[in-house]
């Protein structure tokens, strides 16, 4: 679904360092970057682990630090693998805290996919509730992961990127990236089978 | 590849279809953002206002502002309601989504009251209730406690020392010698001493002393406002 997205008025580019650049390279204007990307960072931060209830603070954040360094960008990545960038380092302090802060805090378990009923486009009762369980069962194998396997599984199978964009938007070359996703289907898949052991469908081991 | 079954295809599939963020969503951050950029640049400014304040010499004055009855206090509410007025003005300016309103608008905006919109803003935009005060000028005087009465004397000193270095206030101008101030502290402090000894008919002579020598003296409203004084006078 692409939402129609509200205008972030009241914060203007012009506030930004970007403002004194004398540069050729022009950058982008915060506006523009914040109706292109608001999408992507949401889904990244709910599809990387971050709860629901913080999920707006963790991508306010994200867009917080992109307001102050707007000015540093330079053109030589694209704007997404930039503001992945910064939504990974967002996201990894904000496991830090919310593992010492919430330690005794339990997270709350995947939703029963309700989110999963709003986008479906005809869902039938029965459609509706193995859909929901198919996306509980998959948020909680991801948050099973290790973040970087988990990152990885994320951007191929649910951003549905390539494995060279996700070379360029990690950082990383090519052989790396396939190496890494490779294992990391391979973990996603034991705990797949693990859990369908531990639900009896796959009892027969 | 072997290791990755169509059970897992299925359940990315399901995963695929959530996540996407509303319109609602998208717009309660815009919101959120944008208060918060406001108010970082609203600090930067109250820093900077206060470092000029500092180099030019103002503060002493604003200090004197303070001996005349506007209290710390007050100046911190008055700072708190500033603050609250900015994120309101800010988060009016991005309500209104669709206009291609800018920050300058916003640094444009802050200096006209916009208080009254504040009731069509979402709640969690809204100022804090506890930054719902009158203005500073409807505030009622400073009651002074009853213990301020023993305690004038080395008040009065230091309120003469800043008077000495006041800048002139609102008042109609009534220039005040500075000598003329430290008779005023000195009879004000012979009122306090009479107080403290339940000396009425001494305290009575003297304050009716204070009100013909100093008319439009410095510590009218200390007189008036001890406790023990009112008492007198009646």
């Amino acid at each position: 679904m692409e939402s129609v997205a509200p205008r972030v008025t009241g914060v203007d580019v012009d506030a930004s360092p970007c403002s004194a650049r004398p540069l050729a390279f022009a950058p982008p204007r915060f506006q523009e970057v914040y109706d292109e990307h608001f999408a992507f960072c949401w889904r990244m931060a709910r599809r990387l682990g971050v709860p629901d209830a913080s999920v707006d603070d963790v991508v306010q954040d994200v867009f917080l630090v992109l307001h102050r360094r707007l000015g540093e960008y330079d053109g030589r990545a694209s704007m997404r693998t930039w503001l992945f960038g910064i939504l990974s380092h967002v996201i990894r302090d904000f496991r830090r805290r919310y593992r010492r802060k919430d330690a005794k805090h339990v997270p709350p378990a995947p939703d029963s996919g309700t989110d999963a009923a709003a986008t479906s486009p005809a869902p039938t009762p029965a459609a509706l509730a193995e859909r929901s369980e198919k996306v509980a069962l998959l948020k909680r194998l991801l948050d099973e992961l290790e973040d970087g396997k988990r990152e990885i599984l994320v951007l191929a199978y649910l951003e549905q990127m390539t494995v060279p964009e996700i070379a360029e938007l990690l950082g990383v070359n090519l052989n790396t990236t396939y190496s890494r996703l490779r294992a990391a289907r391979q973990a996603f898949d034991q705990l797949h089978e693990r859990a369908r052991g531990t639900t009896g469908k796959g009892a027969s081991r | 590849m072997s290791d990755w079954s169509q059970d897992c295809e299925d359940l990315f599939a399901a995963g695929r279809l959530i996540d996407e963020p509303s319109a609602a969503d998208q717009q309660r951050v815009a919101l959120r953002i944008a208060a918060q950029v406001a108010a970082a640049g609203t600090a930067a400014a109250v820093v900077s206002l206060t470092t000029a304040a500092g180099s030019a010499g103002t503060t002493a004055a604003t200090v004197t502002k303070i001996g005349t009855g506007l209290s710390m206090a007050k100046l911190l509410v008055s700072a708190a309601v500033a603050v609250g007025a900015v994120g309101v003005v800010t988060t009016a300016v991005v309500k209104s989504s669709g206009s291609p309103a800018r920050l300058a608008q916003v640094t444009t905006q802050v200096t006209e009251p916009p208080i009254a919109s504040a009731a069509s803003l979402p709640a969690w935009s809204r100022p804090h209730p506890s930054m719902d005060v009158p203005p500073v000028e409807d505030l009622p005087p400073p009651v002074f406690p009853a213990v301020a009465a023993t305690q004038t004397a080395p008040i009065a000193q230091a309120a003469v020392a800043r008077k000495a270095s006041a800048l002139p206030t609102s008042e109609p101008a009534e220039t005040v010698a500075p000598e003329d101030t430290v008779s005023e502290a000195r009879l004000v402090r012979s009122i306090d001493d009479a107080i403290r000894r339940h000396d009425g008919s001494t305290a009575q002579r003297l304050l009716d002393e204070h009100d013909a020598t100093f008319p439009h003296g410095h510590f009218g409203e200390e007189c008036a406002a001890a406790p023990g004084a009112r008492a007198l006078r009646r």
